[in-house]
């Protein structure tokens, strides 16, 4: 039962298209399995798309600013939207439609199949730390890293804690931390004043974003900091 | 036993009618858009296009400071309306929405071309344009299916990896022809633009 | 489809490609490392674009030879492939490897075709391209002939129009189409 949502403001964002690609993937996978923001993105979509093209209101500057210039323009633009008519029916044929593929990815000997979001962005190799394994993908949105988190059985990330957000969507498998159990489609979305140490019991593949190295806060794990840049 | 068939209108369908601008008429829109789809009627598609594209071009003006790149914008969505109209469903959904959809999709594959250079097209994976299917340049045609030849299509994703690496690109951008004959890019596409509908005037005198 | 067809390993591949030109392939997926392997013996490969349209008659490749070869920086091979001449392709088939495989019949292309007359602007104009561009110096090795069917069709294939135009005159146009429509881009 999935239990953790993106808050409404990310949704519009999604919506609107102004999220960075790794973000708007995140609740791409996560609304993939939650018919309840499924059903909030078609609504706040069905709005947007009503306010974005119903006429626009006539305010008084555009009737200032009508004069022989703006008539101009116009005549300018109509000669560019015709040629883009006749560029655009030049070719008769329509786009050809296929089922969406699915993209399998194997961790640790066991193979997953991929959400639709993450077909085409290119996998790095797998790197393995004891029981983590991480695959970076090839988004290049500089100081944003997305992965591919694979915990296997019994492991987990030592207490860390980040300088900005750290984003995990469960794609398969539970882990838990001091907060409670998270299960297959949640979407957590944390920021850098959290402090958590979650473990898998058994197993799972995360979709992760985070815009900055992972800082181990306890003891002994202050050694790994440097692995820090590894797994996020 | 008789029913009480008559209700009252529901919180929602009063919510969603009261929300539907009455200065569109989405009936018409998918009138058009299913004209585009079956008969490829370009007579439909004008009407489409001129009512979308000034607005298209209002928006795309506010996220990108370039007037070319508003323009692409425009060219971008309007040819995808004429080439994947037949994804639209009007039981599914309004034909501002399907259209918002389309060009929201091109408006973020091109800032993220401009912001990250990255030319992966992701948008179409991210908001699917139609549910549970993709449009895919790298389709094998039906003809193909229909003459019960394999699936290929199982090849795709790796398909779509060759295009990205598979090979140099020969092609030569925009840009760098309009570098390599020192002529300003506008020129070069308007060059374009006159040359292939140029091209499509004589093809069409050919074919009669 | 009459007349002797060839079974040719099958490339897709979203390039277009006349007889004449040559271009580098990378090579990383295990299956084409195998049609690799296969080309020599079998004599060569074929490029076919999938963004041909479902109405056309025929689909087509470019039946490649393999020229050149080495491992690029990254270890990944590379080979440099030439094509001889375009085949139209019929029963297409996938081996158990995700190779396809196709029955291939030449087709006949102006591209092939030879003549003295030399366009002068045209062939001026790529040679300095060529010049300026490493790669396409690499591949060629300077030698640019001064047959206009053949600097015509390098420009068809480095001109940025849409795959769909080019793939019409594969299809039904003729050179003399081609011709004008890279003149009315290169020279005004």
């Amino acid at each position: 039962m999935i239990k953790h949502h993106p808050k409404f403001e990310l949704l519009q964002s999604y919506v609107n298209g102004e999220l960075p690609a790794s973000l708007a993937i995140g609740i791409s996978i996560h609304a993939d399995m939650c018919p309840e923001c499924q059903h909030s993105i078609a609504q706040l979509t069905e709005q947007v798309a009503e306010h974005s093209f119903e006429e626009a209101p006539v305010r008084l500057d555009d009737l200032k600013s009508d004069s022989f210039t703006s008539f101009s323009d116009d005549i300018a633009e109509d000669d560019l939207f015709e040629s883009m008519i006749s560029n655009i029916t030049f070719n008769d044929d329509a786009d050809v439609v296929t089922e969406a593929l699915k993209r399998e990815v194997v961790f640790r000997d066991k193979t997953y199949e991929l959400p639709t979001a993450l077909s085409r962005i290119e996998l790095g190799k797998a790197a393995n730390i004891g029981k983590l394994s991480r695959s970076r993908l090839q988004l290049n949105e500089d100081e944003i890293h997305s992965s591919l988190l694979h915990i296997n059985p019994g492991g987990g990330v030592p207490a860390h804690t980040h300088k900005g957000f750290e984003l995990t969507v469960l794609l398969d498998g539970s882990f838990t931390d001091s907060r409670g159990e998270y299960n297959k489609g949640d979407f957590i979305l944390l920021d850098g004043t959290f402090t958590h140490n979650p473990v898998s019991q058994n197993g799972c593949l995360c979709y992760t974003v985070a815009n900055d190295a992972l800082h181990f806060t306890q003891g002994i794990n202050k050694l790994l900091n440097p692995i820090g840049s590894f797994i996020y | 036993m008789v029913v009480e068939q008559t209700k009252l209108p529901t919180g929602v369908s009063h919510a969603k009618s009261n929300g539907m601008n009455e200065n569109i008429d989405h009936t018409q829109l998918s009138e058009w858009l299913n004209q585009v789809a079956d008969k490829r009627c370009k007579i439909a598609f004008t009407h489409l296009f001129k009512f979308f594209a000034p607005k298209i071009q209002r928006i795309a003006r506010s996220k990108f400071p370039n007037e070319a790149q508003s323009h692409e914008v425009v060219q971008e969505t309007m040819s995808n309306v004429w080439r994947k109209a037949h994804l639209f469903d009007a039981n599914k959904g309004a034909a501002t929405t399907w259209v918002y959809t389309v060009m929201r999709n091109v408006t973020f594959d091109l800032l993220r071309k401009v912001k990250s250079n990255r030319e992966d097209n992701l948008s179409d994976d991210i908001w699917p344009i139609a549910e549970g299917a993709v449009t895919e340049d790298q389709a094998y045609e039906d003809h193909l299916e229909s003459n019960q030849l394999l699936r290929v299509i199982d090849a795709l994703p790796e398909a779509q990896q060759q295009v990205v690496k598979g090979f140099y690109l020969m092609e030569m951008s925009q840009e760098q022809l309009a570098n390599h004959l020192n002529l300003p890019l506008g020129t070069i596409k308007s060059r374009l633009r006159l040359a292939l509908a140029k091209l499509k005037v004589q093809l069409g005198e050919e074919n009669d | 489809m009459s007349g002797k067809t060839t079974n040719l390993p099958v490339f897709p591949l979203d390039l277009f490609l006349l007889p004449g030109g040559i271009t580098r392939l990378r090579i990383f997926e295990p299956r084409y490392l195998k049609m690799v392997g296969l080309a020599t013996p079998l004599g060569g490969f074929v490029i076919s674009s999938n963004k041909q349209s479902t109405t056309q008659a025929y689909r087509w490749g470019s039946w490649v030879n393999i020229i050149n070869f080495e491992q690029g920086k990254d270890g990944v091979l590379e080979i440099d492939v030439s094509c001889d001449c375009l085949v139209e392709l019929e029963n297409i088939q996938q081996d158990t490897d995700k190779l396809l495989f196709a029955d291939a019949l030449v087709h006949k292309h102006w591209s092939q075709k030879s003549s003295t007359t030399e366009l002068a602007s045209l062939s001026g104009s790529l040679k300095s391209l060529f010049e300026s561009n490493k790669l396409l110096n690499e591949l060629y090795h300077d030698k640019l002939p001064n047959n206009p069917y053949w600097t015509v069709s390098r420009w068809l294939e480095l001109l940025p129009i849409p795959f769909d135009i080019k793939n019409k005159f594969v299809l039904e146009s003729s050179y003399t189409e081609a011709k004008k429509l890279v003149h009315s881009i290169i020279s005004q």
